[in-house]
């Protein structure tokens, strides 16, 4: 009977054990964080010193997604969280990144919930943080956002981040979208810098009789990049005002016969050669990596780009010989002033958060650090009225930044505009316009049928 | 023990870890999927009940869908009349005893252990238009530059993916037909050896017979495999150009995913769940008189 006893005993202790490191297994999933906290001493010494300070302390959540060590924002970002956290000593700021794929979808998953564990994080607005302003996750910021704030925005700036007359976010930073030009090869086939498409083709034309050099370097691979080829060619063609009309569903996609023309200019291209001979066989790094080592002639990308061809270890083209241009003109059609690009990323607050007011500095805060770091470091146009330190920033990017200057109008990449569906099918269409099989009636057809819903 | 195992309460106690772990990993989200796929949901936000509508639209308005299910179809074939008959042949040569057997075992194992990243990298490498190797080698016997895009040519690209799939697990259908074949008694080949049997008819009278719970293990795996494949044809071309190489895994990840989709994916991911089945009834059926006739000998 004792034996019996301690038998059952014993099965019961083994199996609550099992049971117990089965739920350990479940907690320990939780992400590992990246305290960014490397000020901590410095700012306890500051609260210790201030005796006015007594204040409660709370500990904000932030999430981004620039993990990687090397990464010249994520030091920017630990430097401005650093010094906010001495001005702010009674806020901690812990910071949690994950790479850009996997952060998307943490993201997603955190707000299928309450996001409980996420007070400020880093987001892309219009259409893609649109879902999460419909699904009521995100906190409005115009109660926090000052006259002395808004005096520095830049105009035009917020409205990737205004929905139904609300401000949800502040700009950081902009790109703009450039035909980046090898000078170099330019000159070995004889061909003139384009300003216009026609120039375009018979520039591709000269340069793909060069051995071995692709004339455009388009990444199709990757639906984004080639999308921008199109994306390009067709705000010269429809006019940016238009396309953002047709972007926000207030005329229909297809209604301008520019949207087809612009299609039927890439498929041009393609057929010319301008794209090599396979263009969906390489995607956004290869092509990048084509132009930097000098075997492809021109590079539609987003200014960021600059920073690659002059930091980049493995470029050999000589940086200083690259040349950024407007997107050519459709000779007859547009206004030079239109471009591709705008304020787009930036620092949101998740309606949830336990400290709305202070998360909400922060967010106002860090979005005008980051912008002002962007720019200094040459990534990308800073959207706040600042004394900015221009001393680093490399010829290619001082040549952008005469092209943006100006730019009036701006169309922002359409996948980040639309709801993630249409987004989709766009990227996947304008990559059918890459083939043999391009069917351009077709590619409007889809086009209509995922974007006038 | 057996005193032990006779009581109910203990043997619920020894199945309860394994059981949580089954319903928490497997069951629940199964369940959860189901339930998805009954909405038009977007993962964020409002859930609105649309009934069946996700499983009709998949076969009447989704263009893509009938087409990545005929795919998978073309897989399920490949893998049937190719990939099993090499592996079965290539077993019983191996287990009758080759010079070199360990080490041909180990050869033909190597794909199965390589991740599907890595074959997939390998595989466009050789399909390359410009340094591919298959394009290096028509180039050679032409006489002339061939520079075909296999993998981005809408006509050719699925096939191109079939191809490493059906290759990629020859070795793991080998070595369990291999291991089954060794599992049989050697009395039944002396037995025939003193009646005059020729090795043809061993095999074809012996080993075939005995190994047929062995063949229905790998059928199913194969067609299961086949129909839900995915990290492959993900790798080499995301299933494009333009849908052409889509197998409804990598379309209902491109819903889930990319498009936000979530009721509609999920539908996609219940109907993927209920085809294996299905599948798994039937060959079980089929290969159920085969089987009793093997267990009699």
């Amino acid at each position: 009977m004792k034996k019996k006893f301690i038998s059952r005993v014993l099965s019961v202790v083994l199996s609550a054990a099992m049971a117990a490191s089965l739920a350990a297994c479940a907690s320990s999933q939780k992400s590992e964080e990246t305290s960014s906290n490397s000020d901590n001493s410095d700012s306890k010494t500051v609260q210790t010193g201030n005796s006015s300070t007594d204040a409660e302390e709370i500990t904000l959540n932030v999430w981004h997604q620039w993990s990687n060590d090397t990464n010249e924002l994520k030091k920017l970002y630990d430097t401005a969280v650093g010094e906010y956290m001495i001005e702010n000593p009674n806020v901690k700021i812990n910071t949690q990144t994950l790479d850009t794929e996997a952060y998307k979808t943490k993201i997603s998953a955190e707000f299928t919930g309450d996001a409980s564990g996420i007070d400020v994080f880093y987001y892309w607005g219009a259409g893609t943080a649109k879902k999460l302003v419909n699904a009521d996750k995100l906190l409005p910021l115009d109660d926090y956002i000052t006259d002395e704030v808004k005096a520095k925005l830049l105009p035009g700036s917020t409205s990737a981040f205004e929905y139904d007359g609300k401000t949800y976010s502040l700009p950081s930073f902009s790109w703009y979208m450039t035909l980046f030009c090898n000078q170099e090869l330019f000159d070995q086939a004889g061909a003139t810098l384009p300003t216009t498409y026609d120039e375009l083709l018979e520039a591709s034309k000269k340069l793909s009789k060069l051995d071995g050099i692709t004339p455009i370097a388009a990444g199709a691979k990757d639906g984004w990049n080639a999308a921008f080829i199109y994306q390009a060619l067709a705000m010269r063609e429809v006019g940016a005002a238009n396309i953002n009309k047709m972007l926000n569903s207030e005329v229909s996609f297809g209604e301008d016969e520019g949207y087809k023309a612009a299609a039927d200019k890439v498929l041009e291209l393609y057929q010319a050669g301008a794209f090599g001979k396979n263009p969906l066989e390489s995607g956004n790094d290869d092509a990048n990596s084509a132009f930097i080592t000098g075997k492809a002639g021109m590079r539609i990308m987003g200014s960021w780009f600059a920073n690659q061809v002059y930091t980049d270890d493995s470029a050999t083209i000589n940086a200083d010989k690259v040349v950024a241009l407007k997107i050519p003109m459709v000779t007859g059609k547009g206004n030079e002033s239109d471009y591709c690009g705008g304020f787009i990323e930036s620092f949101w607050v998740n309606k949830n958060t336990k400290y709305a007011e202070e998360a909400a500095k922060f967010a106002i805060f860090i979005n005008e650090q980051m912008g002002k770091a962007a720019y200094e470091t040459g990534t990308g146009f800073c959207g706040w009225n600042e004394e900015l330190d221009e001393s680093n920033l490399n010829p290619l990017f001082i040549q952008i930044k005469g092209l943006v200057s100006e730019g009036e109008t701006g169309v922002l990449a359409w996948d980040t505009s639309l709801d993630a569906n249409p987004a989709t099918i766009h990227n996947e269409q304008v990559q059918t316009l890459f083939s043999p099989d391009a069917n351009v009636d077709t590619f409007i057809e889809e086009h209509e049928a995922a974007i006038n819903q | 023990m057996n005193k032990m195992l006779g009581k109910k309460s203990y043997v619920a106690i020894f199945v309860l870890p394994a059981l949580l772990i089954f319903m928490s990993f497997v069951l629940i989200p199964l369940i959860i999927s189901a339930t998805y796929s009954l909405f038009d949901y977007d993962g964020i936000g409002k859930m609105k009940l649309i009934g069946l509508n996700n499983y009709i639209n998949m076969f009447t308005t989704d263009r893509y869908f009938p087409k990545a299910v005929a795919n998978s179809l073309i897989l399920v074939a490949a893998s049937l009349l190719i990939q099993l008959p090499i592996s079965l042949i290539l077993a019983l040569i191996l287990a009758h005893g080759v010079k070199g057997e360990k080490f041909f075992r180990t050869v033909y194992f190597v794909p199965v252990v390589i991740s599907s990243m890595v074959i997939g990298q390998l595989w466009m490498k050789i399909f390359h238009s410009e340094y591919g190797l298959l394009n290096i080698l028509i180039s050679g016997m032409k006489g002339e530059v061939f520079d075909y895009s296999w993998l981005s040519n809408s006509r050719t690209a699925f096939l191109c993916t079939v191809i490493p799939a059906v290759w990629q697990y020859i070795g793991y259908h080998l070595l369990i037909f291999y291991a089954g074949i060794k599992s049989i008694s050697t009395e039944y080949y002396e037995a025939a050896q003193i009646d005059g049997a020729s090795k043809w008819q061993t095999n074809l009278r012996i080993t075939l017979p005995l190994l047929v719970p062995v063949i229905k293990t790998c059928v199913i795996f194969s067609i299961t495999g086949s129909l839900r494949s995915f990290d492959l044809i993900y790798v080499m071309t995301g299933g494009g150009p333009n849908h052409s190489s889509e197998v409804p895994a990598t379309l209902m990840y491109n819903n889930l995913f990319r498009r936000g989709l979530y009721g509609y994916g999920s539908a996609q991911a219940f109907f993927i769940v209920i085809e294996c089945l299905l599948f798994t009834l039937i060959i079980s059926r089929i290969f159920k008189k085969s089987e009793q006739n093997a267990a009699l000998i």
